[in-house]
C-alpha cells in the first residue's frame, strides 16, 4: 500500500481503503470511492470573553503598541475601528486611558493564550475526490484503515472477521481517470463546521448515544486545519439490493441509505463500464447489457417510430413518453425485478396526463367553467349525463363506474389549475368535446371507441400500483403502454 | 414592582392564626394585607375582609404586637397561607411621606441614552418611562386612589424631595431638583446598599418626557391625534387593511379545518412524514393552499375547533407544537411529507396520530409587528412622531439643526472614494445632502441605472462621519427593504468603518446562501496580512506546528504518513529547532519508511540477488559455489556479520569436493542473511510506538518554549488574529455584527426576534438613528411602517413609483374592491391602498414643499447603465410623460459596445431590436397565466446563438407572465441552456449557463429566466422581452382592452422589464399585433419602442 502517491494521480488501487463498518454479506459489492481526508484540530468550544478585534487590540497594547494607526495598520482594520474597539476596552477597564493594558486586561489575555493541548480534538473531514464537495460527516478518532490484501490484479480485497479465517470481501476501486479533473481545494472552516453539526444531527436522529463513542462527533466553535494538501484514501462503500428491489448504497457512517452516494455512483455508472458490470447482480444489467443511455436512445427511436419525430414538437410530453418506453424495456429485462412494471405504469399515466393537459391548454378558452355542469352531490346525475356525452362522441357506453363517478370537485380542480390525475381530465375532456366540435375526441371515437374504457384501466392499475399486494402482469402493461400511444396519436395535432 | 419584590426597609416574619373564623376565602400567596390595631386586638385586613389575628408562638405573638403599635409605615403581604393561619411578611420603614398634589420627574437624553446602552431599553422615552415604572413603584396601598403610587425612597428626615434614591426592582434611580423640576439623574443596578433609615413615600408620581425632542413631539402629537380622527386618515385605512387581512388569515385557516391522521414517521433527513385518514379530495382540499411553502401546518392531538389567530399562538408559546411546510403530497398513499427542519431548527415531534391544520403563527408575527409599527406610528408614540402626520398630508414641525454641508473636508473625500473613478453628479450630491439634512424624512427617487446604490453608500458613510447624535458608532443605521435579494444587494455594496454591513435573519429554508460578508471580510484580512510577507511570521508557524504535532500525537497512523508529518513539522520549524533535536526527528522519520535504512531499491534487490545465490547445497556448490561466494563478499561487503563474512570467505578459496562437513551452517547463515536483506512487508495498520511519540513530545515542548518567549510580540497577537479570522467563521460574524455601523434586514425581520438580540434590547422597540429603505416603492405601506416607527433621527426612502408598484395581499385586495362594488368601502380608500406610500409622500412632500420651505424629495436625473437612445426612450416614455425630469444619459457609447451578429445598424451595434414572431407561428394560449410556445422558441433558438459568443455577456429573459417563463424554460432544455430537474418548476438554469465572470472578475449571473418582478434592481448585458400577447380578441371597450393586452397595458411593468439592459434590449413579439392601430393607445410605449428599432440604433428582424 502506498499512502502518499503521485501527487498528479493521487488515486490508484493501492490507495489505503478506509472503512467503517464491516459485516458478511455474500449478496453485497464493495465499491472504492476516491476521498481526500483533511485532518483538522478541534479546540474545546470556549465562551467568547473578547471578541477578535479585542484580542488583537489588547495584544497589540501588551506588546507596546498605542498608537491607533499603528494598531490598525497591524491588523489591517480600519483606524475608525481600531479607536472603536479600544474605547470599548477602556470602558471595559481592560485599557488604561493611556493605551496600555491593565491586570485585568492582561489575564483575559492570557485566559486566551492558554489553549491546553489535553482539551484539542482531532479529527477529519472529507472531500469527495471528483467534485471537492464536502461530506456531511466529521470522522473522529484514527482514520479507519481496513486490512487489505490484494488479488492477483493487484485489486484490495477487504479483510475482516477473525485474522486466522478472515471474511473476504472483494472490491471495484472507481478510480478517477486522465479526463476527471480532480478537485483538491480545502474546504471552508465554515462548511466543516456545518458537516459536523449536521453529521451530529443525523446521529441525533439516528439515536446514537456520544457516550462512551469515540466516533461521536465534538461540539465545535473553531477549526484549524493541519493539512494544506488532502491525503488520498478509497472509502469502502457497500451496495446492495434494497427490500423494494432496487439497489442502495449505504452510508458509510452507519446513517442508513447514502442517497447522494448512489446519485453519485449512478453518474459512474455510464461512464466505468467496469463498474456497471461490477454490480450487475445487484442493478440489474452486465457489462454486456445496453448502457442506461443506449436504452434511452432505444426508447426514443421506438416513440418516434410509433408517433413519428412531430412527437418531438411536444417537448415535456415526449421525455415523458421516453421515459415509459425506456421503463419498459428495462422491465422486459430478464433479471429486472417486477416491481419494474409498476415504475412503467406510473410513468404511462403521467404521459397521459400529459396528453391531455396539452389538449387542455388549446381548448381551454370556454369563458364559462365546464365542471359547472357537473352536479356537486348528484353522482348519478353526473353519469348520465357523462354516459350521454360518451355515446354522442361514439364511445362505448355505459362509462366505467370509476370514471363517471369522478367527483366535481376533482374536475375544478383539473379545469382551474390545469393539473390534476388522469381521471378527471378525461371527464373534463369529455365535457369540452361536448361543447367544442373541433375537439379531438370526434374524431378519437371513430377510431378507438373503447378508449374511455382503457384509459380507466389504465389509472386504475396505476392505482393498483401505488399500493401494496398486486402484482401487474407484463401484457396487461403491454396494452396499458399502447393505450397511452393511441390517446397521444389521437389527441394531439402533429 | 410586585409587592413580594419590595427593596428595603426593617424586614421581619410572623406566623399569626385566626381568633375566631377559617380565614376564607383562601388567601393568595403575595397577596397585599394590612396589621392595624383594634382596641386590645391584632386586625389583618385582607381585601374587604377582617380578622383578628394572634401570633401563633410566644415569639410572634411579641413581634406582632410590637409592629401594630410601633406606627412606623408597614408593608406586609402572604408568604405562606392554610385556613387557620398566615405567614406574613413585612418590611417595616422609617417614616411615611404623603405627597397629596400630582408630581413628575422628568427623564431626559442623559437617561435615555445610558438605559439604552447600560440596561438594554430602547424604544421611545414612553417605553422606557414604562420600564423605569414597573420596577420602581408598588401599587396603592389597600383603600387608597389607584394614583397613589408608592416607592421606597431615601428622603431626608424633613421629608423633603431635592435630591433622593428610589429603590426598585434590581435598579435604583437618583432624581434631582433642577430649576425647579424634578429630574432623573442616574439609573444604578442593584442599588443594594440599603441604608436602614429608609422613608415609604405615598405619592401621584409619574415619569415623563424631559428630553429636548419632547416638547416638539408634545405638540406633534396633539395634532395627529386630531388628524387621524377626521374621516379619510390615511392611515385609518392601513388600519382598516390590517383588519381585513387578519380576518383573511383566521378565514384561512377555518375553511381549511383540520385533516386527521392516523399514523406519523419520521425520515431519515428529520423530515416527518403523514399518513392520513381517508380523504375523499385530498388535492382539493389541498389545492387552494397550492402555494405550499408559504403554508405551515401544525400536528396536535387535538383539532382546534375554530383556529383563532391569537389562540394558535397563545397554546403554541406553552408548549412547542410541531409546525412545517409540507414538501410533497402523495394522493395515492394518501400521505403528506414536511420539509425537514433546519439545520439549527429544533422540531418537536408530532402526536403519533392526531390532526392537522393550518398553522397561523408566522402570519400572526408578521401582522403584530405590523400593527405594532402601525399604532406607534398613528398615535405618535415612535422616535419621530411627525412621520405620521406628513403621511396624513399635513405640515410637520421640525427641528433646528446645523446644516451639514458636504463640501468640508470631512464629508468631500468620503463622497469622492464612493464615486470613484466617477464623481456624483449634481443631483446625487444634492440627494446626499438632502438626507443628511433632512429633519425627518427624505425621499430619493431613482429611475433605472441612476446609482442609487452608490447614493445609498456614500449617505451611509457620511452619517459614520458626522455621529452627529453622540451616541455610540455601531448599529447607528438600518438598512432594509421588502425583498431579501434587495437587501442582499444594497448590503454587499456597503461598508462602512471597513467592516461590512450585517445582513440580520435570512431566507426560510436556506440554510446556506453563499459567503457571507463576514466571510469575505476574513479572507480580505488574511490576504492582506499575509501578502507582504514571504514566510509566514514565527509565532505563526509556531502556533502551526504545535497544531500539526497535536495531532500527530493523539492519532495513529501509517508509519509513512508519520514520517511525511515529521518532515513537515521540520520544515516549517526551518532554523528554529535545535540541531541535534532536528537530526534526530529527521533519523527518526527515515527509520520509519525504511526500518532495514536500505539504499535505493535497486542496489537493495542486487544485494538480495547476492544472499540468493550463495550455494549451501553440495551438488550446486560443486557449480559455481566459489564463485557465488566471491561475488557476495564483494556486493555485500557492508551489510556482512563476522560469522557471514568468515563463512563466504571459506567458501570462496574451497575446492569442491563431494562433501564437505562446514556446509551444514550455510543454510542458517544463508537465510538469516536473506531476511534482512528482504524490504519488511508494508505495514497497513495506523500506529503510534512510543518512540515517535516521545519524539514529538520533546518537540512539542520545544515549540512552547519559543511561543512563551514571545507570545506578547506584536507577531504573536497577529499570528493570533490570523488564526481566529481563519478558524472561527462565527466569531468573526459576531464580532462585525457588534461594531458595524449599518445593519440590514428585510422590512418585517428589522423587528424580528434576531434583531432585537443584536441590537441588545430587551425592552422596548429597537431604535436606529438613520434608516434606508432601498426599494420603498415596493413595499407594502404596512411593513415600510415598521421601520419607519423605528427611526429617532431621519428616515431615507429610495424607490422609484413609475417602476414595479408595491405589495398587496390579493386576497384583501380583491376583498376591498367587493367591498367598492357593495358600497361598504369607498371607492377613494382603495384608491388610496392602491397606491404605495412612497408614491402618496412624494406627493403630498411636494406639496409641502410649497408651504413649509422644506425640501424632501428629489430625483436622481442621469442613468448610467444603458446605451443613450435607450436611456432617451425611457426617460420620454415613463419619465417625462409623467412630469417628472428628463432623465440624461452621458455615458459615452463605447460603454456598451457588442459584437453580436445581426445586431449591427449600418456597422454600429445596435441598442434596440424587435425580433418579429408573426401570429401565423402560433397564437398566445390563455389560461390563469398566459404563455406563446412560438416565442418562446424563438427566443432559445436565439439565446443558443449568441450566449457563446462572448463568455463575459451576460442575458436576462423577461415575461410577463409565469407560463411563459415556463415555456421559454422548457424550450430551452433542447439546447441545454437549461436542465430538468425535479421540483414544482420542472426546469433550471443549467449550471454551465449560471454564471460567468464579469470585466472586473466578479462573479454575475449569466443566464436568469423569470417574470418582470424577478427583475427589479438587476441588469444584463443583453435583454429578450417576450410580449407573449398575441390574439384575435375584441378591443372595443374598456374591459375588452384590458383582456386583450392584459400586463402589456401597465406602464410601471414595462418601465421595469425595458431598462434592465446594459447593451441590447430585443423585444420577441408579434409586431402586426403591437402595431394595430387599436393597439395605438393600450401599447403606446411599445409602439413607440417599434418606431424606435425603426430608427438609427436598432434593427427589425
Amino acid at each position: 500500500m502506498q499512502p502518499f502517491a503521485d501527487p498528479n494521480r493521487p488515486f490508484e488501487l493501492a490507495t489505503p481503503v478506509l472503512r467503517l463498518k464491516s459485516g458478511k454479506d455474500p449478496n453485497a459489492k464493495w465499491v472504492l470511492w476516491p476521498v481526500f481526508a483533511w485532518r483538522v484540530v478541534v479546540p474545546v468550544p470556549k465562551k467568547r470573553k473578547l471578541d477578535l478585534f479585542e484580542r488583537a487590540m489588547l495584544g497589540l497594547a501588551r506588546a507596546g503598541v498605542t498608537r491607533l494607526t499603528e494598531m490598525a495598520n497591524h491588523v489591517k482594520i480600519s483606524q475608525d475601528l481600531s479607536a472603536l474597539v479600544v474605547q470599548g476596552l477602556q470602558n471595559a477597564a481592560l485599557v488604561d486611558p493611556t493605551g496600555r493594558p491593565t491586570a485585568r486586561g492582561i489575564k483575559a489575555l492570557e485566559e486566551l493564550d492558554d489553549d491546553l493541548p489535553d482539551e484539542m480534538r482531532v479529527g477529519f473531514v472529507l472531500t469527495d475526490g471528483f467534485t471537492g464537495k464536502l461530506w456531511p460527516r466529521f470522522l473522529t478518532g484514527d482514520l479507519p484503515l481496513a486490512d487489505v490484501e490484494l488479488d492477483d490484479k493487484g485489486r484490495p480485497i477487504l479483510l475482516s472477521g477473525s485474522p486466522g479465517d478472515p471474511w473476504r470481501d472483494p472490491t471495484f476501486s472507481v478510480l478517477p481517470g486522465v479526463r476527471d479533473s480532480l478537485i483538491r481545494t480545502r474546504p471552508q472552516v465554515g462548511d466543516v463546521l456545518r458537516a459536523a453539526k449536521r453529521h451530529r444531527r443525523q446521529r441525533k436522529l439516528d439515536d446514537l448515544s456520544d457516550d462512551d463513542d469515540f466516533r461521536a462527533v465534538p461540539q465545535m466553535q473553531r477549526v484549524s486545519f493541519i493539512d494544506r494538501i488532502g491525503q488520498s484514501y478509497q472509502m469502502a462503500l457497500r451496495v446492495h439490493r434494497h427490500p423494494s428491489g432496487d439497489w442502495m448504497v449505504d452510508d458509510p457512517f452507519g446513517h442508513g441509505e447514502g442517497v447522494d452516494l448512489r446519485a453519485r455512483m449512478e453518474e459512474r455508472l455510464d461512464k466505468l463500464p467496469g463498474l456497471r458490470n461490477w454490480l450487475a447482480p445487484l442493478i440489474g444489467s452486465g457489462l454486456a447489457a445496453t448502457t442506461l443511455g443506449d436504452l434511452r436512445m432505444r426508447a426514443a427511436w421506438a416513440v418516434e417510430a410509433r408517433l413519428t419525430l412531430a412527437i418531438r414538437i411536444h417537448a415535456d410530453l415526449y421525455a415523458l413518453l421516453v421515459a415509459m418506453q425506456r421503463a419498459m424495456f428495462e422491465a422486459e429485462a430478464d433479471d429486472a425485478p417486477r416491481d419494474k412494471w409498476d415504475d412503467v405504469l406510473v410513468k404511462a399515466q403521467r404521459a397521459t396526463e400529459r396528453v391531455f393537459h396539452t389538449t387542455l391548454k388549446q381548448f381551454r378558452r370556454t369563458k364559462s367553467p365546464l365542471h359547472r355542469k357537473l352536479a356537486q352531490a348528484d353522482l348519478k346525475y353526473n353519469a348520465l349525463q357523462l354516459d350521454t356525452i360518451a355515446a354522442d362522441l361514439g364511445f362505448e357506453s355505459p362509462l366505467p363506474n370509476s370514471l363517471k363517478s369522478v367527483r366535481r370537485g376533482k374536475v375544478q380542480f383539473a379545469e382551474e389549475s390545469g393539473g390534476g390525475s388522469l381521471r378527471p381530465l378525461v371527464v373534463l375532456a369529455l365535457l369540452y368535446a361536448d361543447v367544442t366540435p373541433e375537439h379531438p375526441l370526434h374524431k378519437c371515437a371513430l377510431m378507438h371507441r373503447d378508449l374511455l374504457r382503457r384509459l380507466d384501466a389504465l389509472a386504475g392499475a396505476r392505482d393498483q400500483a401505488a399500493h401494496d399486494g398486486v402484482d401487474q402482469l407484463s401484457d396487461r402493461v403491454t396494452e396499458h403502454v399502447e393505450t397511452v400511444y393511441a390517446a397521444t396519436e389521437m389527441l394531439l395535432p402533429q | 414592582m410586585k409587592i413580594a419584590e419590595i427593596a428595603g426597609g426593617t424586614a421581619a416574619t410572623l406566623n399569626v392564626r385566626s381568633l375566631d373564623r377559617p380565614l376564607l376565602p383562601a388567601p393568595q400567596l403575595e397577596q397585599e394585607v394590612a396589621l392595624v390595631r383594634s382596641g386590645d386586638q391584632a386586625l389583618l385586613q385582607m381585601g374587604g375582609d377582617v380578622w383578628a389575628v394572634v401570633g401563633v408562638t410566644p415569639s410572634d405573638a411579641v413581634a406582632l404586637t410590637n409592629l401594630v403599635d410601633c406606627g412606623l409605615p408597614t408593608i406586609a403581604y402572604v408568604a405562606r397561607a392554610s385556613t387557620d393561619s398566615l405567614v406574613v411578611e413585612t418590611r417595616r420603614f422609617c417614616q411615611a411621606l404623603t405627597i397629596p398634589e400630582p408630581f413628575q420627574v422628568g427623564v431626559d437624553d442623559k437617561v435615555v441614552d445610558e438605559l439604552r446602552s447600560n440596561h438594554r431599553v430602547s424604544g421611545t422615552v414612553a417605553d422606557m418611562a414604562q420600564w423605569l415604572a414597573d420596577r420602581l413603584f408598588l401599587p396603592p396601598a389597600i383603600g387608597v386612589p389607584a394614583a397613589m403610587r408608592r416607592l421606597v425612597v431615601s428622603a431626608d428626615n424633613r421629608g423633603r424631595l431635592d435630591a433622593f434614591r428610589i429603590y426598585g426592582l434590581r435598579i435604583a434611580v437618583d432624581v434631582r431638583r433642577v430649576d425647579n423640576k424634578l429630574r432623573l439623574e442616574r439609573v444604578v443596578r442593584g442599588g443594594r446598599n440599603t441604608p436602614a433609615r429608609l422613608t415609604l413615600a405615598t405619592a401621584s408620581i409619574s415619569l415623563v418626557d424631559a428630553t429636548v425632542a419632547a416638547e416638539l413631539h408634545g405638540a406633534v402629537r396633539t395634532t395627529l391625534t386630531e388628524a387621524v380622527a377626521n374621516g379619510g386618515s390615511y392611515l385609518k385605512i392601513w388600519q382598516q387593511y390590517h383588519q381585513l387581512e387578519q380576518d383573511i388569515v383566521a378565514r384561512r385557516a377555518q375553511t381549511f379545518g383540520a385533516v386527521k391522521y392516523k399514523d406519523c414517521q419520521m425520515q431519515r433527513n428529520g423530515a416527518w412524514r403523514f399518513v392520513l385518514e381517508p380523504v375523499d379530495d385530498l388535492l382539493v382540499q389541498f389545492g387552494p393552499q397550492s402555494d405550499w411553502e408559504r403554508f405551515e401546518l401544525m400536528a396536535g392531538t387535538m383539532a382546534p375547533g375554530q383556529p383563532q389567530v391569537g389562540a394558535v399562538s397563545k397554546a403554541k408559546a406553552k408548549q412547542p407544537q410541531f409546525c412545517a411546510s409540507i414538501a410533497q403530497i402523495d394522493a395515492h398513499k394518501n400521505s403528506v411529507e414536511f420539509e425537514p427542519p433546519d439545520e439549527d431548527e429544533e422540531q418537536p415531534a408530532p402526536p403519533q396520530s392526531g390532526y392537522l391544520w393550518l398553522s397561523t403563527s408566522g402570519d400572526d408575527a408578521r401582522l403584530a409587528r405590523r400593527a405594532r409599527a402601525e399604532e406607534a406610528l398613528r398615535t405618535g408614540n415612535c422616535p419621530l412622531p411627525q412621520l405620521g402626520l406628513l403621511m396624513e398630508g399635513r405640515p410637520a414641525p421640525a427641528a433646528r439643526r446645523q446644516r451639514v454641508n458636504i463640501a468640508g473636508p470631512a464629508l468631500k473625500s468620503v463622497i469622492s472614494a464612493v464615486f470613484r473613478p466617477k464623481r456624483p453628479t449634481t443631483r446625487q450630491l444634492a440627494a446626499i445632502e438632502m438626507a443628511l439634512n433632512t429633519p425627518d424624512v427624505c425621499l430619493i427617487q431613482g429611475p433605472p441605472g441612476t446609482g442609487k446604490t452608490k447614493v445609498i453608500t456614500a449617505i451611509e458613510q457620511c452619517l459614520a462621519v458626522l455621529a452627529d447624535e453622540g451616541v455610540e458608532h455601531s448599529h447607528r443605521i438600518l438598512v432594509c427593504a421588502a425583498q431579501h435579494d434587495a437587501v442582499e444587494t444594497v448590503a454587499k455594496l456597503t461598508e462602512v468603518f471597513g467592516l461590512p454591513a450585517v445582513k440580520v435573519g435570512r431566507r426560510r429554508h436556506d440554510a446556506y446562501a453563499g459567503p457571507d460578508a463576514a466571510q469575505i471580510f476574513a479572507s480580505e484580512r488574511i490576504d492582506l496580512l499575509r501578502s507582504g510577507l514571504k514566510q509566514p511570521a514565527e509565532a505563526e508557524r509556531l502556533d502551526r506546528v504545535r497544531k500539526l504535532v497535536l495531532a500527530c500525537s493523539r492519532t495513529a497512523a501509517l508509519p509513512a504518513e508519520q514520517a511525511k508529518r515529521i518532515r513537515e513539522v521540520l520544515d516549517e520549524l526551518d532554523g528554529l529547532l535545535a540541531a541535534p533535536l532536528r537530526d534526530r526527528a529527521l533519523a527518526h522519520a527515515a527509520e520509519l519508511v525504511r526500518p532495514v535504512a536500505l539504499a535505493d531499491p535497486e542496489a537493495a534487490a542486487l544485494l538480495l540477488q547476492a544472499a540468493r545465490g550463495i550455494r549451501v547445497e553440495h551438488a550446486a556448490f560443486g557449480d559455481d559455489g566459489p564463485q557465488q561466494a566471491r561475488k557476495a563478499l564483494v556486493r555485500l561487503a557492508q551489510a556482512l556479520t563476522t560469522d557471514e563474512r568468515v563463512f563466504l570467505e571459506r567458501c570462496a578459496v574451497a575446492e569442491p569436493e563431494p562433501f564437505l562437513p562446514w556446509m551444514a551452517q550455510g543454510r542458517a547463515i544463508r537465510d538469516a542473511l536473506i531476511d534482512r536483506l528482504a524490504p519488511p512487508p508494508p505495514n497497513t495498520q495506523p500506529r503510534l510506538d512510543e518512540a515517535t511519540r516521545s519524539l514529538l513530545l520533546e518537540i512539542v515542548d520545544h515549540v512552547d518554549r519559543r511561543r512563551a518567549a514571545s507570545r506578547t510580540g506584536i507577531d504573536a497577537t497577529v499570528a493570533a488574529f490570523i488564526d481566529d479570522l481563519e478558524g472561527d467563521p462565527e466569531g468573526v460574524r459576531e464580532a462585525i455584527e457588534r461594531y458595524t455601523v449599518v445593519l440590514a434586514a428585510t422590512l418585517q425581520q428589522a423587528a424580528g426576534k434576531v434583531m432585537r438580540q443584536v441590537r441588545g434590547v430587551d425592552f422596548g422597540q429597537v431604535v436606529f438613528e438613520s434608516v434606508i429603505v432601498d426599494e420603498a416603492a415596493r413595499a407594502n405601506p404596512l411593513d415600510l411602517f415598521i421601520p419607519l416607527s423605528m427611526a429617532s433621527r431621519r428616515v431615507v426612502l429610495v424607490g422609484d413609483h413609475r417602476q414595479l408598484p408595491h405589495l398587496l395581499e390579493p386576497d384583501v385586495e380583491r376583498e376591498m374592491a367587493d367591498g367598492v362594488e357593495k358600497g361598504t368601502v369607498e371607492q377613494q380608500t382603495l384608491r388610496a391602498v392602491q397606491a404605495s406610500l412612497f408614491e402618496r409622500m412624494w406627493l403630498q412632500l411636494r406639496a409641502l414643499e410649497q408651504q413649509d420651505g422644506i425640501a424632501r424629495t428629489i430625483t436622481l436625473d442621469a442613468q448610467f447603465r444603458m446605451p443613450k437612445a435607450l436611456g432617451e426612450f425611457l426617460s420620454q416614455q415613463f419619465y417625462e410623460r409623467n412630469g417628472d425630469v428628463a432623465i440624461e444619459s452621458p455615458s459615452s457609447a463605447e460603454q456598451f459596445h457588442h459584437e453580436l451578429p445581426g445586431y449591427a445598424n449600418r456597422g454600429e451595434p445596435c441598442a434596440a431590436a424587435w425580433l418579429d414572431v408573426p401570429a401565423d407561428d402560433g397564437d398566445e394560449i390563455r389560461a390563469v397565466s398566459k404563455s406563446r410556445p412560438a416565442e418562446a422558441t424563438a427566443i432559445a433558438r436565439e439565446v443558443h446563438r449568441l450566449i457563446d459568443l462572448d463568455s463575459k455577456l451576460t442575458f436576462g429573459i423577461i415575461a410577463f407572465y409565469s407560463d411563459q417563463v415556463d415555456e421559454i424554460g422548457r424550450a430551452m432544455l433542447k439546447h441545454g441552456l437549461t436542465e430538468s430537474v425535479l421540483g414544482r418548476r420542472n426546469w433550471r438554469v443549467a449550471e454551465r449557463w449560471a454564471t460567468t465572470c464579469d470585466a472586473k472578475g466578479k462573479t454575475v449571473e449569466r443566464l436568469r429566466i423569470g417574470t418582470v418582478d424577478a427583475f427589479q434592481g438587476k441588469e444584463f448585458d443583453v435583454v429578450f422581452l417576450s410580449v407573449t400577447r398575441s390574439n384575435w380578441l375584441p378591443a372595443d371597450t374598456e374591459a375588452q382592452l384590458r383582456i386583450k393586452y392584459g400586463h402589456l397595458m401597465l406602464e410601471n411593468r414595462l418601465c421595469v422589464a425595458m431598462s434592465r439592459q446594459q447593451r441590447l434590449l430585443v423585444v420577441v413579439g408579434d409586431l402586426a399585433f403591437v402595431e394595430a392601430d387599436a393597439a395605438a393607445k393600450p401599447l403606446r410605449a411599445l409602439q413607440a419602442f417599434v418606431a424606435l428599432c425603426r430608427g438609427p440604433h436598432a434593427t427589425i428582424r
